[in-house]
């Protein structure tokens, strides 16, 4: 006699807000109230420096979308309707604290950001998903980022060094270095 | 993906405001520009049979 594995309706229920289809499951039996403000509010993320040959850009760690340096509007990937949506996962996200645990550095390569989230935004425990995203600055905070003049960037793919200055031509974003913002 | 807990609540802000260049975009003068119609019409050279 042949051994069957159990259909998946027989795994365990796991805990409401952990899994990605479980927010839906959330709303629906606890609906969101919505509320309107006058401006947006800012987050905190990881974004990872993309090098390509001779120049450098952001994406993001998570969903691994382009940074660019003027507000972007999400998109959702999966169903195509206007992001963040309650019932999905899309949208930028960003965290409420700037030294939350999954935001510890790990790679030099990826750098903390500060971004300002508008339009439509879904607001969660510990973070909160935005429409529209604009960074407002880049912390290079990592023991391999070079406190002085010239820092070097150690990259996850392919490991070469450059400089803060090219860095900030390529990106285009206000970068703070050790407390000092350079432009 | 990032793990940040489940949802609160949904807010509305208005959408950021995008300020348009006013500096006019300077057309060279060797590229036509397709918005303008030519005076007269283009005519193709008629085809004499030999």
């Amino acid at each position: 006699m042949a051994f069957f594995p159990p259909p998946l309706q027989n795994k365990p229920p796991t805990k409401p807000g952990v899994g990605m289809n479980d927010w839906a499951r959330y709303v629906k039996a606890n609906p969101l109230e919505t509320i309107v403000a006058e401006e947006g509010r800012t987050a905190w993320k990881r974004v990872e420096i993309v090098v390509r040959d001779d120049w450098m850009m952001l994406q993001s760690i998570h969903s691994s979308d382009i940074v660019n340096s003027s507000p972007t509007a999400a998109r959702c990937k999966i169903q195509h309707h206007r992001a963040p949506d309650e019932y999905c996962t899309c949208g930028w996200y960003g965290f409420y604290d700037r030294f939350h645990p999954q935001l510890v550095p790990f790679l030099s390569s990826q750098p903390l950001m500060e971004v300002y989230l508008q339009g439509k935004l879904i607001e969660h425990e510990e973070g909160v998903r935005g429409e529209w995203q604009t960074p407002l600055g880049i912390y290079l905070d990592h023991p391999n980022h070079n406190n002085g003049l010239i820092g070097v960037f150690l990259t996850s793919y392919n490991q070469q060094y450059f400089s803060v200055e090219q860095f900030i031509n390529d990106i285009d974003i206000p970068v703070n270095v050790g407390g000092k913002w350079m432009y | 993906m990032a793990q940040i807990g489940v949802p609160k609540r949904i807010i509305e802000t208005p959408q950021p405001i995008f300020i348009p260049s006013t500096v006019p975009i300077e057309w060279p003068e060797s590229v036509p520009d397709p918005m303008v119609q030519p005076a007269e019409p283009v005519r193709t050279p008629e085809l004499v049979p030999a």
